[in-house]
């Protein structure tokens, strides 16, 4: 159990609230946001006090989960938010969830997840192989309103931290 | 908002192209990169080099266009030649298996002797 008192700040485009355990964004579904996202999360696995490799690991994941969601979720959907929650599970793990208004992903993951061959000149179709590739597991929930993609990472450099 | 983009130079060597890149390469960047990268394909050129030492992140969206560039060069017998990627843009590579299609050096002057090498045995490309 944990305890959490986020601290909000909200401006005109985004909502966010962190402790030392917990962050939560969202803001508006756009590319523009993306780079905000992945800043915080970064600063989030650094107050984790993460090694690099596992942080950009993370990062490349957590970036491409949100590309996705805005690519192919929430199509009929006025101003959509992209949500992102990141929680801190034990000292060695983190959980992120990448949330979007709609189906956000292609329902069968094994399709997913099939990296195309390296000499397709294929311009889509990797990222979701990257992600789990780079984190320990993906989930990916769906309420037919709501599309959450769940990834857990545990440190794998500099436990002993 | 988040308004970082990137800048991007296009300069020569030993008359190669050499894209300068600085900055982060994801989908919202990704169009003013593939503008970048289509005006040096467009000069022509069987090789181009892609500085990536002040690239600091690049997502998939990103080896999309390195991927149609190479699509676009390769009937004039060319391709494309990164140097200076970090760590996690090579680990990308790696993962996807593009460092197979694309040049990867560590510096900029290995990957201009690739390109002069390369060049020098392919046939002269059709102006």
């Amino acid at each position: 159990m944990y305890s959490y008192s986020p601290q909000p700040i909200h401006s005109d485009d985004h909502s966010e609230f962190a402790d030392s355990d917990h962050l939560f964004l969202q803001v508006p579904a756009m590319p523009e946001q993306v780079g905000l996202v992945r800043r915080q999360v970064a600063d989030f696995t650094r107050r984790q006090l993460w090694g690099v490799d596992d942080a950009d690991a993370l990062l490349l994941a957590v970036g491409e989960a949100c590309n996705n969601a805005i690519n192919y979720g929430q199509k009929d959907v006025l101003d959509p938010l992209l949500t992102v929650a990141c929680s801190r599970l034990s000292s060695d793990e983190l959980r992120v969830d990448i949330s979007n208004q709609g189906n956000g992903f292609h329902p069968d993951l094994d399709v997913l997840a099939r990296l195309p061959e390296a000499d397709e000149f294929a311009t889509h179709g990797r990222g979701f192989c990257l992600i789990t590739a780079l984190v320990d597991s993906v989930e990916v929930l769906s309420d037919g309103v709501n599309t959450t993609v769940r990834l857990r990472k545990s440190r794998t450099v500099g436990k002993n931290l | 908002m988040d308004t970082m983009r990137i800048e991007t130079t296009l300069r020569h060597r030993d008359e190669v192209p050499v894209l300068d890149v600085v900055g982060e390469i994801d989908i919202y960047t990704t169009p003013q990169f593939k503008e970048a990268v289509s005006a040096a394909i467009n000069e022509n050129k069987p090789a181009i080099i892609i500085n990536m030492t002040q690239v600091t992140y690049m997502d998939s969206s990103g080896f999309g266009t390195l991927l149609s560039a190479t699509k676009r060069l390769r009937p004039l017998e060319g391709a494309l030649y990164l140097s200076g990627c970090n760590e996690a843009i090579q680990r990308m590579l790696q993962i996807t298996r593009l460092n197979t299609i694309f040049g990867v050096y560590e510096t900029e002057d290995e990957a201009l002797t690739a390109a002069h090498s390369e060049m020098s045995a392919a046939p002269a490309a059709a102006v």
